[in-house]
């Protein structure tokens, strides 16, 4: 096969333009705020067909079987699931653009999951929790997260990409979706939630990365807590 | 140990942003070695398998020509070694020896290159901080000859 028949059979290619919101036809869907911006792509990104795989040790071996998701810390309720529990929870289905920090974005992703506010409102989250530590299967992989960010109604536990179960390698069986920040944030093979009263840094955070990861910060978006 | 080291790399520029953390993980992935004064760290023309981070100490950079001894620098804490060599797989361009008591993190080739590639900030800041000496060692370069050729005119006038 050609590298161009690859690309092209790559299912998760996409080989048209990306619709415009008003353009999605589905009215359950939860439409992300930043895909409705004149230039949808921000500042020093540029736009990708593909969906390129980047993480920090490569996808963990995870027993779907003994798959669990817990919400710690500032709750009232703490909560655990199985994944048969997790998948009979309401779902939601969103609309809405990906920015990675090393400057591609993929646009018009759907994403199918469990929204962050039902989670938050099962758990009851204290009035004092201002942050979120997400837990990962990786090694003890964590990213930090403001709570209103958190919290933002585009922001959900996906588990279906493009009507597809979202793969291994991209971080499935349930990964944290908050489309208003860099995808690092977006915690691949998610296991679980704190909450907390103070910000945490996460695995790449403590590397120097942002604390918040807005991309679409003046200037050239909060990347890093260098430049 | 590792632990004081961990600080101590949270302060240096190249570092900036990391925390404990962070920095233990950059240990983790090399080895910590301690040198006495004169210990040769680095041979001219060695093949490059490593890459070296001053954590304590002074370093020399040198070349020897010609029978003289050409000091090209003085190594710092913070200041990462030998990472264009291996980078580039060519041979090192210059010798290190310990000018005092030092510690170094030595990162093997493929640590050095799997940090950067599973990094892309660290990434950048390396490469910044090669291309930035690179630069700074053309115009160091540049100075010398316009001296050099100074040097010369000057001779030439005087011998008229």
């Amino acid at each position: 096969m050609s590298f161009l028949d690859s690309l092209i059979k790559d299912p998760k290619y996409q080989t048209t333009e990306p619709r415009k919101p008003e353009q999605v036809s589905e009215t359950d869907m939860i439409i992300s705020p930043d895909t409705r911006r004149e230039n949808r792509i921000p500042p020093g990104q540029s736009r990708t067909k593909k969906w390129p795989v980047l993480d920090a040790h490569g996808a963990p071996p995870i027993d779907l079987a003994t798959w669990n998701f817990e919400v710690e810390g500032l709750v009232d309720k703490p909560l655990k699931f199985s994944l048969d529990e997790f998948l009979q929870l309401p779902t939601v289905k969103v609309y809405a653009d990906f920015h990675c920090v090393t400057r591609w974005s993929r646009l018009d992703n759907v994403w199918t999951g469990v929204s962050t506010r039902e989670i938050a409102k099962r758990a009851s989250v204290k009035p004092e929790a201002k942050f979120v530590l997400a837990l990962a299967y990786d090694y003890g992989w964590t990213t930090n997260v403001p709570i209103e960010y958190f919290l933002k109604e585009d922001s959900l536990f996906g588990f279906m990409h493009d009507g597809a179960p979202i793969p291994p390698e991209h971080g499935g069986p349930v990964r944290l979706i908050i489309p208003q920040l860099y995808a690092w944030k977006s915690a691949k093979w998610v296991k679980g939630v704190r909450i907390l009263e103070h910000d945490e840094a996460g695995y790449w955070e403590e590397g120097g990365y942002h604390m918040r990861g807005n991309p679409w910060a003046a200037g050239d978006g909060e990347r890093f807590r260098w430049s | 140990m590792n632990e004081q080291y961990a600080e101590l790399i949270t302060g240096f520029p190249l570092f900036k942003g990391f925390t404990v953390n962070g920095a233990r993980r950059l240990l983790d992935s090399g080895e910590i070695k301690e040198h006495q004064v004169g210990d040769v760290l680095l041979k001219e023309g060695d093949k490059a398998d490593f890459v070296l981070l001053v954590l304590s100490g002074t370093l020399e950079v040198f070349v020897d020509r010609e029978g003289k001894h050409l000091v090209l620098t003085q190594a710092k804490p913070g200041t990462i070694l030998g990472e264009l060599a291996v980078l580039c797989g060519i041979p090192r361009s210059a010798s290190v020896k310990a000018k005092e008591r030092a510690a170094v993190l030595e990162w093997s080739d493929e640590a050095f290159r799997t940090l950067l590639l599973r990094d892309p900030s660290l990434s950048q800041r390396i490469f910044r901080e090669a291309l930035r000496t690179l630069v700074e060692k053309e115009r160091s370069l540049i100075d010398s000859i316009i001296d050099a050729q100074d040097e010369a005119t000057k001779s030439y006038s005087t011998d008229l």
